[in-house]
């Protein structure tokens, strides 16, 4: 695609002058650092604090469950939601370290119930949980006293 | 011998477009108001003198608050912002990235950053500020009022952030996992669980559609921007874009501030003759105490 460019001002062509190469120099460099910058990142993964990634919102759902947890009571099976599990009224207010970056942290983020020693029912989940090449199916029989054992449902446990 | 040529002859056109650039500065005065204001709300409340928990962070607080007002009212308009530029520095990579301060070291402050350093290298303060105010004033005869015109190659470089943005935001989204909505169902899952518009979450097949669509979008605009013929329906579009991101997901700052550095793409002394019309047409209306 032609870009097609303005001219740099509105008066006649003659009357205008060049900018001094220290300028066209810093023009450039200041250029190149904003259109470049972020390359080495974003294509080689070679991250700086320097040099800036526009990676807006790709870590966002990272972590989060979407399925549903069941608590195997004596008189019957109770669903409740990984929210209601975690006792917040929305994802934007998890804390980032009680998301799930391994199976094992189920057991954490499913402390409010784990934790409760009234609570003796077994606490399974079966679902999904967001990483950065999509949904990951995620499986754990026992949440509270067998975290080891959770695993993702597309590797054997 | 010919590519080099035409190579050597884009690269003129680009520097001629870019380093050479004049003109008006009402949209730079625009933006270094609209941005100042923008920093105001972003961190008024968190660096106000009652959060400080030790002298330096009152201290903080105290050249924000100082910095930023210069700023909006443009006294010593390109100093301020340049101050207000190594207050926002400070706080996003010191107290952000090496401290950990929540949230500062996100990408709506990144990219108020670089608008404030860019405010600092133009001649800001030539329009709608305290220091043509007093410029006015002062002034024996017409020759000693500063022209509301200059350099404009730090304008320039405010329109190829934008490009940037669009560009490598969209290169991030182009895998299988945005593509096929998977990620958008994430960000709608992180914003929507819970809420009332959590039915959003399962729109499935829309999502794949809607995440196509953000990404052909966001390369067609990197581009798109630039052409001034194509500027009356790509600009709207970006904003409608931005708008979207606005209300649908928790960006915080980053779809007003990219919506007031759309100034940096348009025709500038289009923007001065606009204003003109604009304070003429009420100059010869009736007087604002009978409107």
């Amino acid at each position: 695609m032609a870009l097609t460019y303005t001219a740099p001002t509105d008066a006649p062509a003659h009357t205008q002058r060049s900018a001094p190469a220290s300028r066209r120099a810093v023009f450039s460099v200041l250029a190149a650092f904003i259109l470049l910058g972020p390359a080495p990142g974003q294509l080689f993964g070679l991250h700086s604090m320097f040099l800036r990634e526009w990676v807006m919102f790709s870590a966002a759902g990272i972590g989060l469950l979407k399925g549903h947890f069941t608590l195997h009571r004596a008189d019957g099976v109770v669903t409740v939601s990984p929210l209601e599990v975690v006792g917040l009224p929305s994802y934007l207010a998890l804390p980032l370290d009680r998301r799930i970056y391994e199976p094992a942290d189920l057991k954490a983020f499913a402390a409010r119930i784990c934790n409760d020693a009234r609570e003796t029912a077994r606490l399974s989940f079966e679902g999904s949980v967001g990483t950065f090449s999509g949904w990951r199916p995620l499986i754990a029989d026992d949440v509270c006293n067998a975290p080891a054992q959770a695993h993702y449902g597309d590797v054997l446990p | 011998m010919n590519l080099i040529a035409t190579a050597n002859a884009r690269i003129a056109d680009f520097l001629r477009w870019g380093a050479d650039a004049q003109g008006s500065t009402r949209p730079l005065g625009l933006m270094r108001i609209a941005i100042a204001t923008i920093v105001f709300v972003r961190f008024a409340n968190e660096v106000s003198l009652y959060q400080g928990d030790s002298l330096s962070f009152v201290l903080l607080g105290v050249a924000f608050f100082g910095l930023t007002s210069m700023m909006l009212v443009g006294f010593k308009a390109q100093a301020s912002c340049a101050g207000v530029a190594l207050t926002l520095m400070t706080m996003h990579f010191s107290m952000g990235k090496m401290h950990g301060y929540p949230g500062w070291s996100s990408h709506h402050i990144y990219i108020l950053i670089v608008s404030v350093v860019l405010l600092a290298l133009s001649p800001c303060g030539r329009s709608f500020s305290w220091d043509r105010y007093r410029a006015l004033s002062q002034a024996q005869d017409a020759r000693d009022i500063p022209p509301e015109y200059g350099d404009l190659w730090p304008q320039r470089l405010i329109a190829l952030q934008l490009a940037a943005l669009y560009f490598w935001a969209a290169v991030d989204k182009t895998n299988w996992s945005f593509l096929s909505g998977q990620r958008l169902e994430e960000a709608f899952i992180w914003s929507f669980t819970g809420r009332a518009l959590e039915p959003l979450i399962s729109l499935g097949a829309i999502l794949a559609v809607l995440s196509v669509i953000v990404v052909v979008v966001e390369y067609f605009l990197a581009f798109a921007i630039f052409v001034r013929r194509w500027q009356m329906f790509v600009l709207p579009l970006g904003l409608a874009l931005h708008a979207a991101f606005y209300v649908l997901l928790p960006v915080n700052t980053y779809s007003a501030t990219v919506m007031v550095l759309y100034l940096a793409l348009l025709d500038p002394d289009a923007v001065h003759r606009f204003l003109d019309r604009m304070i003429q047409s009420h100059g010869q209306g009736p007087s604002p105490h009978r409107l």
